[in-house]
């Protein structure tokens, strides 16, 4: 029985990524700039890779609030994800209501739905 | 309050039907150690909990659970796409088709419906806590069991991320409960309920 668990210990398994796309730890150091050039396949990586980061981090601060490492690294993520969700938002569609395109078609609707094929 | 945000948690992109395996699968849906269940039992606990950091964490452990059962919901719904009468019948999946057809109801293995009696909310946060480090390690068991009968890379894989963010909430109640029996008399911490008595 091959139990192949992934090595990194909060869950997220980076092992089936292309060479298009981008390396969780080179992601802090993207800038705006950066940011603009990259397509939507990527963006969207991204936006989970980052999000998730935050979900297990801040779990890891609720019970740990006064971890200064554990502060830095949030305050890191935190910046770059909001430029990723900006970005997102713009390029690719809105992650959130508030964020619906609401021109002449309320583009929340617009499909895909999450649990079809991503 | 919550909000919905337009994604999954982790990526799911299952290219071959399998009815056989979306019928184990929802147990992790509806089961009685699944993530409906753990969601429902974060999120009732949390009103109890005298520690704010635990009320917090219970808050967001269940919210992510919330992200969890979507995630099982949206293998099940790949996992039974476009399937034949035929195929149907041939993946055991012929009873669940009968009431639901291919759409997603929480029932567990045997296709019994999700009961709320499979979790407990006890108003006493010691108790509370032991039973959610009892829940996820159920519900690691239970990851471990479809992880020996998953084949498949594309069902495999979200099924160890799952597998993998249960032991992580364990570590994080085993936390909380060191963090609320910190605060009470470490010669009792049964002396009194910190969330009823004052």
């Amino acid at each position: 029985m091959n139990r192949n668990y992934s090595n990194c210990n909060c869950g997220y398994n980076n092992n089936n990524t292309s060479n298009s796309m981008i390396n969780i730890n080179d992601c802090t150091t993207l800038d705006a700039d950066a940011i603009c050039r990259l397509d939507c396949r990527q963006l969207k990586q991204l936006v989970m890779e980052l999000g998730f980061t935050v979900v297990d981090l801040t779990m890891y601060l609720d019970t740990h609030p006064d971890d200064v490492e554990a502060l830095a690294y949030f305050k890191r993520i935190k910046t770059v994800n909001q430029l990723v969700r900006k970005e997102y938002n713009e390029k690719c569609g809105p992650l959130t209501a508030d964020m619906a395109g609401c021109d002449d078609y309320f583009n929340w609707v617009a499909p895909p739905m999450p649990w079809e094929n991503c | 309050m919550w909000n919905y945000e337009k994604r999954l948690i982790y990526p799911v992109n299952i290219k071959q039907p399998d009815p056989k395996m979306a019928k184990l699968i929802i147990d992790a849906y509806g089961g009685p150690d699944g993530e409906l269940g753990a969601s429902l039992r974060y999120l009732s606990q949390r009103y109890s909990m005298p520690c704010k950091e635990v009320a917090g964490l219970l808050t967001d452990i269940g919210t992510e659970e919330l992200s969890h059962l979507e995630l099982v919901c949206a293998m099940v719904y790949q996992l039974t796409r476009n399937l034949t009468p035929a195929e149907i019948e041939e993946g055991g999946f012929a009873p669940y088709y009968i009431d639901h057809t291919t759409g997603i109801y929480p029932v567990d293995a045997s296709g019994v419906p999700y009961n709320t009696v499979a979790f407990q909310s006890k108003g006493d946060p010691i108790t509370d806590l032991f039973e959610d480090m009892a829940a996820e390690q159920k519900a690691r068991t239970g990851y471990d069991n479809l992880l020996r009968l998953a084949k498949d890379y594309d069902v495999a894989d979200p099924l160890r991320f799952l597998r993998q963010r249960e032991i992580v909430h364990f570590q994080r109640f085993g936390e909380a409960l060191r963090i609320t029996t910190d605060k009470l008399d470490s010669n009792n911490f049964y002396a009194f309920n910190p969330a009823f008595d004052k």
